[in-house]
Formats: structure tokens, C-alpha cells, sequence
């Protein structure tokens, strides 16, 4: 992973997310969970966007907070990653999912860490790491192997969880939010189950 | 295949507006082709259904615009009939050849069609032959194919063809325009920017070196002027990679863009063409009977 890349993939995110603005007439973008490295990596990706583009980062998703700034033009973005968001029951109920095509390796060669929800970071764990988990599901989701064969590297017990990980999210992902096109499969474009 | 056409047909200026269409809003493209047009040049090519943008939808079949030859458009904005606003004629007063991509109502159709227009009169049209139905592209749910393969001529002799974004990705039809002579391959696109984390040897986008490569392939093989006009901008979460590139009849870039919106101005000759061709004996030598022949073979 290189910091070109990073910059390229950055540009993208961030014209996705000023075309989103421009179309539903927003006055910026609240980044909720602001404090996390996927919350760090989101805000320097819309740094550059520009005048009369505006960023509020929250902590956390403070709901009254984030509702005062949606009821005021604003959109609502969390930057959950690909893994994060694949292997969670429900997608979260924002307007911007920017990094929900960047998968937390790819998060933590850019911002140094990840975040998650504690059954994904120990599924990682279990799985040897965050790289060899999201390797496996880089397999079966965007090069579509079939999951036996996408998982069959990682640890016996690790498999069957994460597959059941999936699929309880899967009811949630059929109404996905914009998400900025990055991988072979995205979420709410081509990424069908 | 056709020799190659007079050297002493005039140099052609050449325009590639890499616009930004915005989505279903007819009225501000079509405003943003004509502002286009008013460069000084003799063909002005834009992007794949300029007119409308590209992710239509359902909406396909009220922007859907009759395209009669030699008539002037009149597009569909997509609103109730007695709320349609009066869009101004379209390039109308261009002094060359717009090409301009639109949705075209018709039997069979809508069709996804590249129009010519000249002084905003359809002098010719393509209707787009190879529908991506796969992965992120749903355009076989929404258009009908195109079935046929033409060429037009400018007033000043370039014999030229259309192609539409994935109709380039089928050599067999610039195999038959280039057979039918053609000096210069127009192709119309909204390509979507793939394999931005690997980025391209000179794009933003991975998939831009694809594009690079099958143009100047085309132009090399046939001696011919290969000029792409890619869109750019976003829509929904897909960014397009624009990348708008002219190869010369020797397999070079003449001219190319960036991932953003503006115009390349490029002059092409025929003598470039000469010159490419005669090292070689590729067109003097083609046998399109013995490829029809042999492709018959292959057919059930």
C-alpha cells in the first residue's frame, strides 16, 4: 500500500461525497465516530474538498447532535470499513457509507489501526489477523470463490463464524447506503448478497 | 480494405469535450454541449449519452428523443408533456460536426445512439450494439440493441465511424469500419474509474490503461485516427475515470486528459496517416473475405 494509492483512492471518496452534497443540496458532511482511525482517515480524505464544503466530526454518533446537523442540510456519514460493515447484522442508518469500500487492512496501512465491533476484531484475532481475514473474504466476495474455498486457509473454528457473521447482515444489505465505488464488488452497486 | 484515402484532403481539427453530465438533467447538458460547440473545431465529439446521463433508469423512456435524419432535436426532458421546457436547439450554430450521445426513442428501443449533428441537424446516428448487462451495468434492462454498422463522411472528406463504450471492446466491429475505410474511429464512453487502490501507469485508474491500449492497438493495426471521448464526473457512488485520449495512425498518443472535466484540441492529417501506413502493407494485404469465409465456419 502506498501513499499514492491512498491519495487516488481518497480523491475518489472525496468526489463521491461532494457530488452527494451537490445533489441533495447539503451544507457538508457530519463524520460520526470521528475519533477512530477510520473517522481520522475520512476527515483527511475531505480536508481538501474545498470552500463552502463543510466537516463536522463527532464523536461517537451522538443522536441528538448528528439529528441538529442532518435537520440543518447536513449529511450524515459513519466510516465503518468493508470488513466492518460485511460482517455486521445492520448496516448503519446514515446517508454516506464512504469507506464501506475500504477494507480495514487497507485502513490500517493508511491510518495505522482499525476499529470494529468486538466480534469482528476477535474473529481477526482468531483468523491470524486482520490481513489473513480480510484476504479470505477478498476471495469470496469480490473474486467470488466459492466460500469453501475462499476460508479453507483460515482456522476450522473461524470459518462457520464468519459465514454466520455474513449472512445475519445480509437482510441489512439489501437496502445499502451511497457507497463510493473502490473494488471489483461494492455495496449497493454490485455487491448482490 | 480500402487504400488509403487522398493525402491531400484537408487537415481536421478535432474536439473531444470531456464533460460531466449530469444526471437526467437534459436542459444543463444539453447547454453544456452547445457551450462546448462553440469551439472552432470540425468535429466535436462527447461523451456517451452526454445529453442525459448515464445511470438513466426507468426514466430511459421519457428522455427518449426521436432522432430523425436531417431534422433538428428535440429532446425529452423527462418532465409531463405541459411541463416540458423549451430546450434551445442543440450545437445549432457549431461550425463543425457535434457528436452527441442521447437516448433515442424508436421501435425496439429506447436505443442508447451517438447522433451527428450538423448546424443541430441529425445527419447520422449509431445506435450502440454491445449492451453491458453485467456486474455494476444494467443496459440490457434498460435499452434495446442496435443492429447495424455506418459510416459518415465530413464536408471536408474524413470518412468516419461510431462506436459506444462497449461496442470498442468488440474488435470484429472496428475491424469492419476500418474495412469500410474509415480514416478516423470516434468512440463515445462513460467507463467507471476500476482499479484506483493499483492505479494506471499514467491515470488515476487501472482501467484507463485498458482503454489506452485498445486505442492505439486499433489505430496502429489500421493506419486509422483513433479519438475517445470518456465522461467524467460521478453518479451515485461510481466516479468515471475520463482519461479522453486521440492515438495517431502509428499507435502514439497525440493528445490526452486528465480525470477532470475539459477540452482537448487536436489537429489531425491525413498525411500522419500515409506516413503510418506505408512501412507496411497490413490494409493493401487484408482479406475480409477469407475472415467472413473462415467466420462462417465458426457459426452453427
Amino acid at each position: 500500500m502506498t501513499a499514492a494509492a491512498g491519495a487516488r483512492v481518497g480523491a475518489v471518496v472525496r468526489a463521491v461525497c461532494m457530488a452527494a452534497c451537490t445533489d441533495a443540496a447539503a451544507s457538508g458532511i457530519v463524520i460520526t465516530y470521528a475519533e477512530t482511525p477510520e473517522g481520522r482517515l475520512l476527515a483527511d480524505w475531505l480536508a481538501d474538498a474545498g470552500a463552502g464544503f463543510r466537516i463536522w466530526r463527532e464523536q461517537g454518533s451522538a443522536c441528538t447532535v448528528v439529528e441538529e446537523r442532518r435537520s440543518g442540510g447536513a449529511l450524515v456519514a459513519h466510516p465503518a470499513s468493508k470488513t466492518q460493515l460485511l460482517l455486521s447484522a445492520r448496516l448503519p442508518l446514515v446517508d454516506l457509507l464512504p469507506l464501506g469500500d475500504v477494507w480495514a487492512s487497507q485502513v490500517t496501512a493508511l491510518a495505522g489501526s482499525w476499529t470494529g465491533p468486538e466480534a469482528v476484531r476477535r474473529l481477526a484475532e482468531a483468523a491470524g489477523g486482520i490481513d489473513v481475514l480480510d484476504r479470505a473474504m477478498q476471495q469470496m466476495v469480490e473474486e467470488r470463490q466459492p466460500a469453501a474455498v475462499a476460508l479453507a486457509g483460515l482456522p476450522a473454528d473461524v470459518a462457520p463464524e464468519l459465514l454466520a457473521l455474513y449472512e445475519a447482515g445480509r437482510h441489512s444489505r439489501l437496502r445499502p447506503r451511497l457507497t463510493p465505488k473502490l473494488t471489483a464488488r461494492t455495496l449497493g452497486i454490485d455487491l448482490f448478497d | 480494405m480500402e487504400a488509403p484515402t487522398g493525402v491531400d484532403r484537408p487537415a481536421l481539427r478535432l474536439g473531444i469535450a470531456q464533460l460531466a453530465p449530469r444526471l437526467r438533467d437534459v436542459p444543463a447538458n444539453a447547454a453544456a454541449i452547445t457551450a462546448a460547440a462553440a469551439a472552432d473545431v470540425d468535429i466535436l465529439l462527447t461523451p456517451e449519452l452526454s445529453l442525459t446521463g448515464y445511470d438513466v433508469g426507468d426514466a430511459v423512456h421519457h428522455l427518449a428523443t426521436p432522432v430523425v435524419t436531417g431534422s433538428l432535436l428535440r429532446p425529452r426532458t423527462g418532465r409531463l408533456p405541459d411541463d416540458e421546457p423549451d430546450v434551445p436547439d442543440v450545437a445549432a450554430d457549431a461550425a463543425g460536426d457535434v457528436v452527441i450521445g442521447l437516448v433515442e426513442a424508436a421501435p425496439g428501443g429506447p436505443f442508447n445512439t451517438g447522433c451527428v449533428l450538423r448546424q443541430g441537424r441529425v445527419v447520422f446516428r449509431h445506435r450502440k450494439l454491445y449492451l453491458p448487462t453485467y456486474g455494476m451495468f444494467d443496459e440490457g434492462r434498460w435499452f434495446g440493441r442496435g443492429d447495424s454498422l455506418d459510416t459518415w463522411t465530413t464536408p471536408s472528406g474524413w470518412h468516419c465511424g461510431l462506436l459506444i463504450c462497449e461496442d470498442f471492446w468488440h474488435p470484429g466491429l472496428a475491424y469492419v469500419l476500418a474495412t469500410r475505410g474509415i480514416d478516423l474511429l470516434l468512440v463515445q464512453a462513460a467507463a467507471p474509474g476500476r482499479g484506483v487502490w493499483q492505479g494506471g501507469e499514467e491515470d488515476a485508474f487501472a482501467s484507463a490503461d485498458v482503454w489506452r491500449r485498445i486505442a492505439r492497438t486499433t489505430a496502429q493495426l489500421y493506419g486509422i485516427h483513433v479519438a475517445l471521448c470518456n465522461r467524467s464526473g460521478v453518479e451515485g457512488g461510481v466516479m468515471f475515470a475520463g482519461g479522453s485520449l486521440v492515438a495517431g495512425p502509428d499507435g502514439s498518443i497525440l493528445a490526452a486528459s486528465d480525470t477532470g472535466t475539459g477540452l482537448l484540441e487536436v489537429e489531425l492529417t491525413a498525411g500522419e496517416q500515409g506516413r503510418a501506413r506505408q512501412p507496411y502493407a497490413h490494409a493493401r494485404d487484408d482479406d475480409a473475405r477469407l475472415v467472413v469465409r473462415e467466420l462462417q465456419r465458426c457459426l452453427p
